[in-house]
């Protein structure tokens, strides 16, 4: 295997990490499976074009804003809407999300028409050479912001009290409310939380590829695969079933063409689901 | 709290249902009265089935090729209208939105026909355009397609459907002659996306560069939403590839567009016969300076009748890409207004003969149904310029304007 393949897949697994972080904290700690995941990371892109559009930041200044953006219609969605469903099984809430994804997509093409959208940066074209490959930057930059929010997502979960009340509404929700903790705010911030870090998978994936109203799909699915490979709310192991996916597509399009980059992914989906549903980098346990 | 979640449950179901939505229509459109003051004594209808919304709608009140239908009948009108058995006649077209699904677009054109009363109707776009065929023969319903390459349709001999645009297998020999004129190394690398029509053009294409002397030295079929173009890029760069024609969806372009200049792959010539043919292309900002699409109408060509004036008709349009899909939808009604004035009659019959044996010149040039019902409309090369496209080829329709070399989005 040449080197640049590993090196490109590595650093476009960053985004794969990302995109499949929020997805496995949703499914982890809510027990949601959010359809719409791919939608809100798609409105994070479109958050942060509204906001180059109008300023020329580039879009590492807007990510935060549209992270904000994104958490801020996310945590009234899942405390007043999704919640009661959560407590009562998962299926109203899947499909109560299904629903919102069809309702983001429409909005995104009422708003944002058609068009496919980038979001312009000074790096988005740019070459570098790393470990004496030439890769792009803007997928070096990508890696190292998933690498920061995975450290800060983990940091948060253990070793701060609100990491450990949304471990403990995770892990028993009935037991956490008994002891105290408003599980119902819990959720709806582990919910925003979501959104925000989906927001900055949207951003990334602006800057590096382009976006459109139905964009989301795509991601949703790659996210899934790496949830499978990884784990249900595992973070360290989402991350590097993020890479492990990017490598896996990168070795695929090297030996075989383009036309076999999903099918690696689906394939990964499928065996990792048929040889070991936790999860092929988890110890076993759920969060 | 049952309540609540029953609520939240009832909402989320009429947001499903209002988001996926049912056969619903679009306001009938419509133009004003015409300018000339003259008194119509009733109305002739004709209808259009177009996706505003969904994967290729671009929003309500956005669609450029709306923009053209209703200038046409508004031009239409200000000249009199149509008249029929002695009776002026106001020209009305009924809109409506298949929110880009094939099976609503077929219910709509029988709709159209069976329930509006329409006389005739210009067709969909893209390969509803071929769906519609077999409905419109069947139910004798006389009709102009617009904006499709004319080449891609099937005869349509004995039917009641006709096509004027370009071929697409004029492109790729145009564009060959037209590079050839440049110091390229012969060397072409061909990116396509993996469905039919795309694997048809990039086919075509390199027939095209074999007869022209070209080599293609790299190529990939690649599935819509591909991000990863690293090794046809690679083996393009590594094989001297100068040219590069591209078959992608708009969505594919910049990806590969940034990743060319990632991996520091500079060809002399970019051609982006689909993607560079979005309003949306120049928002790549320098990336996207250079590249190659065919024009079928640019303001500045001349002996295109009335090119100035329509340009000025669709001024608010961002650039001459989206002016150009609104001239093509007017040469559409165009063509079916002048075919209903000819047969003076709304006998389906009466208007399929007056539309074979259409023959004058409209806004995209002289127009002659030839006995598969099809007119092949000249193309240009065209080159997006500073945000801009310009016509660069043939040098007769180029004018002022310079084709930029090498390609200077990568340089």
């Amino acid at each position: 295997m040449e080197p640049e393949v590993l090196v490109a897949g590595v650093l476009a697994g960053g985004l794969y990490a990302l995109v499949a972080l929020g997805l496995s904290l949703g499914i982890g700690v809510l027990r949601l499976v959010n359809i719409a995941h791919g939608e809100v990371i798609v409105g994070g892109a479109y958050a942060a074009y509204a906001v180059i559009e109008r300023t020329g930041w580039d879009p590492l200044v807007a990510m935060p804003i549209a992270m904000l953006a994104m958490a801020a219609v996310a945590y009234p969605i899942q405390r007043f809407l999704l919640h009661d469903m959560v407590m009562n099984g998962p299926q109203a809430a899947l499909v109560a999300t299904f629903g919102l994804a069809f309702l983001g997509q429409a909005f995104f093409l009422g708003v944002f028409e058609a068009d496919p959208r980038v979001l312009p940066a000074s790096y988005a074209a740019s070459g570098a050479d790393v470990l004496g490959v030439r890769v792009q930057l803007s997928y070096v930059v990508t890696f190292v912001v998933a690498s920061l929010v995975t450290v800060a997502t983990h940091l948060v979960l253990s070793h701060t009290r609100a990491g450990a009340a949304v471990r403990a509404a995770a892990a028993d929700p009935h037991t956490a409310e008994v002891l105290g903790i408003d599980v119902r705010q819990v959720y709806a911030l582990t919910f925003a939380a979501t959104a925000a870090i989906a927001a900055a998978g949207g951003v990334m994936a602006g800057v590096t590829q382009s976006f459109g109203p139905s964009s989301g799909i795509g991601l949703l699915l790659s996210g899934f695969a790496v949830v499978a490979l990884a784990g249900i709310g595992r973070v360290g192991p989402t991350f590097v079933g993020g890479l492990l996916i990017g490598v896996l597509q990168s070795v695929a399009v090297s030996w075989f063409g383009g036309g076999y980059r999903e099918v690696v992914v689906y394939l990964a989906f499928f065996l990792a689901l048929a040889i070991r549903p936790t999860g092929l980098l988890s110890r076993g346990v759920t969060a | 709290m049952r309540r609540i979640r029953l609520l939240a449950v009832g909402l989320c179901a009429a947001l499903l249902l209002g988001a996926c939505g049912d056969d619903s229509s679009s306001d009938a459109g419509g133009s004003e009265p015409g300018g000339s003051g003259a008194a119509f004594e009733g109305e002739i209808r004709i209808g259009t089935s177009q996706p505003l919304t969904g994967a290729f709608g671009g929003g309500s009140g956005d669609n450029p090729l709306i923009a053209g239908f209703e200038q046409a009948v508004k031009d239409v009108n200000a000249s009199g209208g149509i008249e029929v058995d002695g009776k002026k006649l106001k020209l009305e077209l009924v809109v409506r939105d298949n929110k880009s699904d094939a099976n609503l677009m077929a219910q709509q054109v029988r709709s159209l026909h069976l329930e509006d009363k329409v006389v005739a109707q210009v067709g969909p776009p893209s390969s509803f355009g071929f769906q519609a065929i077999p409905i419109v023969n069947s139910l004798k319903i006389p009709t102009v397609m617009a904006g499709l390459p004319v080449d891609l349709f099937p005869s349509g001999k004995d039917g009641y459907w006709y096509a004027s645009y370009l071929q697409s297998k004029d492109i790729a020999p145009q564009l060959l002659e037209f590079v050839s004129t440049y110091p390229v190394a012969k060397k072409v690398a061909v990116i396509a996306n993996n469905d039919p029509t795309s694997q048809g053009f990039a086919k075509g294409f390199k027939a095209a560069a074999q007869t022209a002397g070209f080599e293609v030295v790299a190529e990939a079929l690649l599935p819509p939403g591909t991000t990863d173009f690293s090794k046809v890029i690679s083996d393009a760069k590594s094989k001297g590839a100068e040219l590069v024609s591209v078959q992608l969806s708009p969505t594919d372009c910049p990806p590969l567009l940034k990743q060319m200049k990632a991996l520091e792959y500079r060809p002399k010539v970019f051609s982006a016969a689909l993607c560079g043919l979005v309003p949306s292309w120049p928002q790549q900002g320098k990336l996207a300076d250079g590249a190659i699409a065919s024009l079928v109408w640019h303001p500045d060509i001349p002996g295109l009748p009335d090119a100035k004036r329509l340009a000025e008709a669709f001024a608010a349009a961002p650039n001459n890409v989206s002016r150009m899909a609104s001239v093509t939808g007017y040469q559409a009604v165009q063509i079916l207004a002048d075919a209903l004035k000819r047969a003076a009659s709304t006998d389906p019959e009466k208007v399929n003969a007056a539309l074979a044996a259409t023959d004058g010149d409209f806004v995209l040039g002289p127009v002659k149904f030839d006995a598969d019902h099809k007119n092949v409309v000249k193309p240009y090369q065209g080159q997006w310029q500073n945000g801009e496209i310009v016509p660069v080829y043939p040098k007769d329709a180029a004018g002022k304007h310079e084709f930029v070399y090498p390609y200077a989005g990568l340089a």
